[in-house]
């Protein structure tokens, strides 16, 4: 699980950092490196942009660009450095609610929605129109890395502006869900909640676990994106991860009582 | 190692912490990612604009 999002860096940064944390604190290049580096990324821009952005060359660099975007972003997201850097480009950014902060799934969806936005707007705000100049000196990554911390100002915003996750309240909200079924009876209506209670137990997060809920009461995942403020696709991937939380869980629960 | 992949790794995301930093990152969350972009740029092209 990660840390705060945003803020003073966690008790976990305290742990032995690895590899790509230390180079994310700061990178320093000997000059002469930095140079080739910079003649590099003019060449790489030159060529993406003789083949209009587009074609094969780009979508390998677009891959590229999302490995590089996740390990950044999502590094200073789980250490807890993300408004930091922000401000230090002066670049504000809304505090995400600890709900948000706390859970996994969404900080890694924010991370993941950020870096899809920063791609395209990459290509079309920075590249296309060739803002980036290497005669400035500065890094085509470090342009790339700036886009996302725009990105992520924008997406965190949504998030908090549009309400976009489990209220606090969210067992309470699921149980409300569970209960507009068709009630047969009392006694119907009272086992179906106890199960479906105990089925939801097993699921990991909250956000999987209301996903579920929705589905099951008949929601579009459309509905359930919306209501969890994600795509289409992180809807369906919530209720496939609680299902198979819920598998592990009945797979436990028979092991142990047979 | 292709054309491509030769300038990416003398560009600056070719470092040795970049490329570790890549490194780090599984395909199938890269791919996520990647899917995600092709979405929001199709839905703009639909739309004239980016999707709010």
């Amino acid at each position: 699980m990660p840390a705060c999002a945003s803020g003073a860096p966690s008790p976990n940064s305290k742990r032995s950092a690895s590899a790509v944390e230390i180079w994310l604190r700061s990178e320093h290049l000997p000059p002469s490196e930095r140079l080739d580096r910079l003649l590099g990324d003019a060449d790489l821009v030159d060529s993406l942009r003789e083949q209009g952005f587009a074609g094969d060359d780009w979508d390998f660099v677009v891959n590229e660009l999302a490995k590089y975007g996740i390990a950044v972003i999502g590094g200073w997201m789980r250490r807890g450095v993300m408004s930091a850097k922000c401000a230090e480009k002066r670049i504000r950014v809304s505090t995400l609610p600890d709900a948000v902060k706390n859970d996994y799934e969404a900080v890694e969806e924010i991370a993941y929605e950020t870096v899809a936005e920063a791609i395209n707007h990459f290509r079309d705000d920075v590249l296309v129109p060739g803002v980036w100049d290497p005669a400035k000196g500065a890094a085509l990554k470090t342009f790339f890395v700036g886009q996302c911390m725009k990105r992520y100002a924008n997406v965190a915003r949504r998030w908090v502006d549009h309400d976009q996750w489990p209220k606090r309240e969210v067992r309470t909200d699921d149980h409300l869900v569970l209960d507009t079924g068709r009630v047969t009876g009392v006694d119907d209506d009272a086992i179906r909640h106890v199960t479906a209670q105990r089925m939801l137990a097993g699921v990991k997060t909250e956000r999987a676990a209301r996903a579920l809920a929705l589905d099951a009461c008949g929601y579009t995942n459309a509905d359930i994106a919306a209501d969890l403020g994600t795509s289409l696709n992180g809807a369906s991937s919530l209720i496939k991860r609680a299902r198979a939380d819920i598998r592990k869980t009945l797979n436990i629960t028979r092991k142990g009582s047979a | 190692m292709s054309k491509i992949e030769r300038k990416v790794s003398k560009s600056s995301f070719g470092t040795k912490s970049a490329a570790a930093a890549r490194a780090s990152v599984t395909a199938s969350q890269a791919n996520k990612v990647v899917n995600r972009a092709a979405q929001l740029r199709a839905e703009k092209d639909s739309n004239g604009r980016a999707p709010k």
